[in-house]
């Protein structure tokens, strides 16, 4: 793992990707989820999509997403994830939390520092 | 929530380890399907497209580990594995493992089992509701030096009425033995009088029938549990049931449950030492005779105790202030008596245990030092087996394992130790705990309330964490700091500096409590046999005591009173192997006391101001009974009877307070109001004697003569030309003669009562003796096993030495200075350590000063002898050392 990958704030950052891909997307499976991802950051981004799972699992075990077996597209065997309420919820929370963190951190980075 | 439901899924899937495992790799290998695909469909050759999705993913192990913790508790498992390793450590090192838990498990054990006294004893709250509402209250004045003296009964009462914040109840603050007939024996019992009300305030509810009440005629009685078992069998239909005490009978109304102990020994006035017999055996009212006995109406007889249950929400302080200003206007209404006087309320727990409190914590940290040096010992054990396991440690740590993981693996094992050995002594201290309390003089407060209870089970518990902590730590981290190159370089060479001389360290620290304890020990068992060998200022040897309680018959007129002792003691001088007989009202060492105001004739203070001195009546021929040495003038004779000029004995204590450098014969003194004879002339002077305790100095006394105001339960004692206890069927005999009805109360000799008084004394010695010998064992085994280690490691350099020459008494030489160097370091900590710590035991000591160069200087030389003992065996080890085959082996 690098450096990024251990951190608090990556992970936060990486489950709150992860539910606004589900937000966007609906129902899809890990795989999907790391190139909707990846599509998004626009090349800006590389990540393993390994890293991706445990955060999934984590996501599980709060509650936020559910996850069941099924069938892809082109007809793979597949494990899709999609919200659940409280998903949606906290999406919500964190997408506000979100904003005012960045709105502060703007002001502290704005070079006139006002 | 989120994170206790994340939670609740991390331990399910610790449990069912395996089932994630499949559904994770299939989750993966659809990833990689999906992706291989994707990439076949952009163009990719299938070995490409493998290869990319392949790298795109990630190293699959971390992903998989990552994965894996995130679904378990890691932690946990690896505690688990640790565990597993430690219990199969046991079995592959039994001998090892049994060192280990038998010296935690002797250690926890005694702690336990000390605990669990001090918690019954000292911790444990009251066994009754609400007890933190309980107080005693007390009045002491500073003028005369009287602390914690009960109060008169009119001040009693009327202190009732003005205290608003508490409930007040009133007690009789002496025993009063009486002698029951119980199915035609004569059964003797002990009582306290208190008022009706006294129950309530405790509220502990009777185990049968009720509690006293204010409608109560004379002769209701409330009788302890261990009465109605012991004397009247347990008896289911004992309520109402009738008992006679030779002049009226008495009605038993209830019994109260087993752990009802009121009052405690402490709240008596005649300042009951441990051999008082404390046991109440009934309890009955107090009104009806505070009514008719006129000397309770006199605010300077000062019998009555007060309790009293502070009213809901009130703080103690409240409660002092209230009781202040109530006593205040006491004081304003009856300035003769009661000016001078202050009132102390003291917590009824605190009162319950207040002179027990020091020993007990003494007890308590002496085993602590038990506890520390076994420790001491075990980490030792683990360090010299981490010695042995460096290699495999080294190898750990470089195929990958943490630092953090071998200390968790060190704690785990250390903590496995503990708790097995916690389980062991919480064993251990379950059957001690009862003989501890056996052996408890009597009168320790709170004796039955002692059990291996859930708080003991928790102190245990905690105890085993932290000793599984403290003794790993240091194994733990000299593992973790294990530097892996060198010790896989230097092989079984090692260079292992550093480690003997912490272990060396620890041995000194071990000497140094060992030294602590046996220091303690010794100046304790110095101060018994001081005690033991005090002049208690009579002879003790040969003397029979009993107590005899006249019977009703012969106490309603003066000169039948007189002549029933006449007639008894006419018949037991007359018993064979008798020398002479005599007896008084307070025997000394039975733990009892009774006092007077006095005060000289010519210079007598305003009433209430009245010094006290200790009062007694001299019956029959006490004096030479006794043995008791007149110093000045003449005893009492037969002449000095009814009607003759009241007359009194002092001893040399008394003319000293009273009378320093004057002559006191023929001087005239008042007594107090509790005394039967209000004014006598001194006629003479006996020497002082130690009726409280051995160890107590003597207080002032003052004889009257039995002739001139007759006791009606005196305490005879009769000196015997031989051996007294054969003489105790012919002296019961001889009382039958005199009059059936006479009941003597259980015949002791004064030698027994003279061990009984120094009791706590041999409980708190022995207990401490026996702790610091075991600390001396355990100190000798550490030293013996540090210095069997030094020999193990140095065989080489020893063999080496020996083939170029140096003689084996030289390799002798080299282990004892070895020792030598250890014990004296710790020694010398050990007694810096003492002289800090030695005058918590002051109190308990006498005869000799808590710092005593000559005890620390011997038991310090002890140690050093102790130690060097256990250095000889590894010492002769070296000695023998073969220096061929300890080469060749290399």
């Amino acid at each position: 793992m690098t450096q990024l990958e251990r951190n608090a704030v990556w992970q936060g950052t990486l489950s709150l990707m992860v539910l606004r891909t589900l937000l966007a997307m609906g129902e899809q499976h890990g795989y999907g989820i790391a190139r909707r991802i990846e599509q998004i950051a626009d090349g800006r981004l590389s990540i393993n999509y390994g890293t991706l799972y445990p955060a999934l699992l984590k996501l599980e075990q709060e509650g936020l997403i559910s996850s069941s077996w099924g069938v892809s597209d082109n007809n793979r065997k597949a494990k899709f994830y999609r919200l659940t309420k409280a998903g949606r919820r906290q999406i919500e929370r964190e997408t506000r939390e979100w904003e005012a963190m960045t709105a502060i951190m703007t002001r502290f980075f704005s070079p006139s520092g006002e | 929530m989120r994170v206790l439901r994340a939670w609740l899924f991390r331990v399910a899937g610790f449990l069912r380890p395996g089932r994630g495992e499949r559904e994770f790799s299939d989750e993966l290998q659809s990833h990689l399907d999906l992706h291989i695909a994707d990439n076949l469909r952009a163009g990719m050759t299938p070995l490409e497209a493998r290869r990319q999705a392949l790298v795109k993913l990630g190293s699959v192990a971390s992903v998989s580990e990552a994965h894996r913790d995130r679904r378990g508790v890691p932690w946990l498992e690896s505690i688990l594995q640790d565990a597993r390793y430690a219990l199969r450590g046991i079995r592959r090192q039994p001998a090892f493992a049994a060192a280990c838990i038998a010296t935690l498990a002797l250690g926890i054990g005694a702690n336990s089992a000390i605990f669990s006294v001090v918690n019954g004893v000292l911790f444990a709250p009251l066994p009754f509701p609400n007890p933190e509402q309980l107080v005693s209250i007390w009045i002491h004045n500073a003028s005369i030096q009287r602390d914690g003296s009960p109060m008169s009964a009119p001040d009693a009462a009327e202190l009732r009425k003005l205290l608003k914040t508490a409930d007040v109840e009133a007690m009789q603050t002496n025993i009063i033995p009486v002698s029951l007939v119980v199915g035609g024996d004569g059964v003797p019992a002990n009582s306290v009088l208190m008022t009706a009300g006294m129950f309530r305030v405790l509220g502990r509810a009777p185990l049968l029938g009720r509690w006293l009440q204010d409608s109560d005629g004379p002769g209701a009685i409330v009788i302890s549990h261990a009465f109605w078992q012991r004397r009247l069998g347990g008896d289911a239909t004992v309520i109402g049931r009738s008992i006679s005490d030779g002049r009226r009978s008495l009605t038993v109304v209830g019994v109260m449950p087993p752990e009802f102990v009121f009052p405690y020994p402490s709240m008596m006035r005649s300042p009951v030492t441990f051999t008082a017999s404390s046991d109440i055996d009934f309890w009955t009212g107090l009104a009806e005779t505070v009514a008719i006995d006129r000397a309770f109406a006199n605010r300077n007889t000062r019998l009555i105790g007060v309790v009293a249950r502070v009213k809901d929400g009130v703080s103690l302080e409240t409660v002092r202030a209230d009781a202040r200003v109530a006593w205040r206007q006491l004081a304003q209404a009856y300035p003769e008596t009661n000016d001078g006087w202050e009132p102390q309320v003291v917590p009824l727990h605190e009162q319950a245990v207040g002179n027990v409190r020091e020993q007990l914590l003494l007890l308590l940290g002496s085993v602590a030092i038990v506890l520390v040096i076994a420790c001491v010992n075990v980490t030792n054990l683990l360090l010299a087996r981490g010695m042995a396991r460096q290699r495999e440690l080294a190898m750990r740590s470089a195929l990958g394992a943490s630092r953090g993981r071998l200390l968790q693996q060190q704690l785990i094992e250390s903590l496995t130790y503990s708790s097995v050995g916690a389980a062991a002594g919480i064993v251990l201290a379950k059957w001690a705990t009862p003989v501890l309390v056996g052996w408890a003089p009597a009168g320790t407060p709170r004796l039955t309330e002692i059990a291996v209870s859930w708080p003991v089970a928790v102190f245990t518990a905690a105890v085993a964490m932290l000793c599984g902590l403290v003794v790993g730590a240091i194994p733990g981290f000299g593992a973790a700091r294990a530097d892996v190159r060198q010790t896989i370089d230097d092989g079984a060479r090692g260079s292992t500096r550093g480690r003997h001389q912490l272990r060396g360290a620890l041995v000194a620290a071990e000497l140094a409590f060992a030294v602590v304890l046996s220091v303690g020990a010794a100046l304790l068992t110095r101060s018994f046999i001081a005690v033991v060998n005090t002049d208690p200022g009579f002879r003790t040897d040969r003397l029979l005591t009993l107590q005899v309680s006249v019977p009703g018959t012969y106490t309603s007129a003066l000169d039948k009173h007189v002549g029933f002792y006449r007639s008894l003691f006419a018949r037991l001088d007359a018993v064979p192997g008798v020398i002479s007989v005599g007896g008084t009202t307070r025997l000394p060492l039975s733990g009892t006391n009774s006092s007077t105001q006095v005060a000289v004739e010519g210079r007598v203070p305003p009433e209430g101001q009245w010094p006290e001195a200790d009062f007694r009546r001299a019956v029959h021929r006490y004096f030479e009974t006794m043995e008791i040495p007149v110093r000045r003038g003449r005893i009492f004779t037969d002449a000095d009877r009814a009607g003759a000029p009241p007359v009194a004995v002092i001893n040399e204590s008394f003319a000293r307070k009273f009378f320093a450098a004057a002559d006191p014969i023929g001087r005239q003194i008042r007594l107090g109001p509790s005394s039967p004879v209000r004014q006598a002339t001194i006629v003479g002077i006996v020497g002082d004697l130690r009726h409280q305790r051995l160890d107590a100095a003597p207080n002032a006394e003052v004889y009257v003569n039995y002739q001139q105001a007759p006791p009606y339960a005196p305490l005879v004692v009769i000196r015997t030309a031989a051996d007294p206890v054969p003489l105790a069927a012919s002296i019961r005999a001889a009382l039958r003669d005199v009059d059936p009805a006479i009941q003597p109360f259980p015949i002791q000799t004064m030698s027994e009562l003279r061990s009984a008084s120094v009791a706590p004394r041999i409980f708190l010695m022995a207990l401490i003796t026996s702790f610091s010998i075991l600390a001396l064992v355990l100190a000798g085994v550490g030293v013996y096993g540090v210095l069997s280690l030094v020999v193990a490691e140095r065989t080489r350099e020893i063999g080496i030495r020996l083939a170029l020459g140096a003689s084996p008494r030289g390799m002798l030489s080299l282990i004892v200075k070895h020792a030598l160097l250890l014990s004296i370091a710790g020694v010398g900590a050990g007694i810096a350590m003492t002289l800090i710590l030695s005058p918590m035991v002051a109190s308990q000591l006498y005869g000799v000063g808590a710092s005593d160069p000559a005890t620390i200087a011997a038991t310090a030389a002890g140690l050093l002898i102790v130690s060097l003992i256990a250095a000889l065996l590894p010492a002769a080890r070296a000695m023998r050392v073969d220096p061929i085959t300890t080469l060749r082996r290399e």
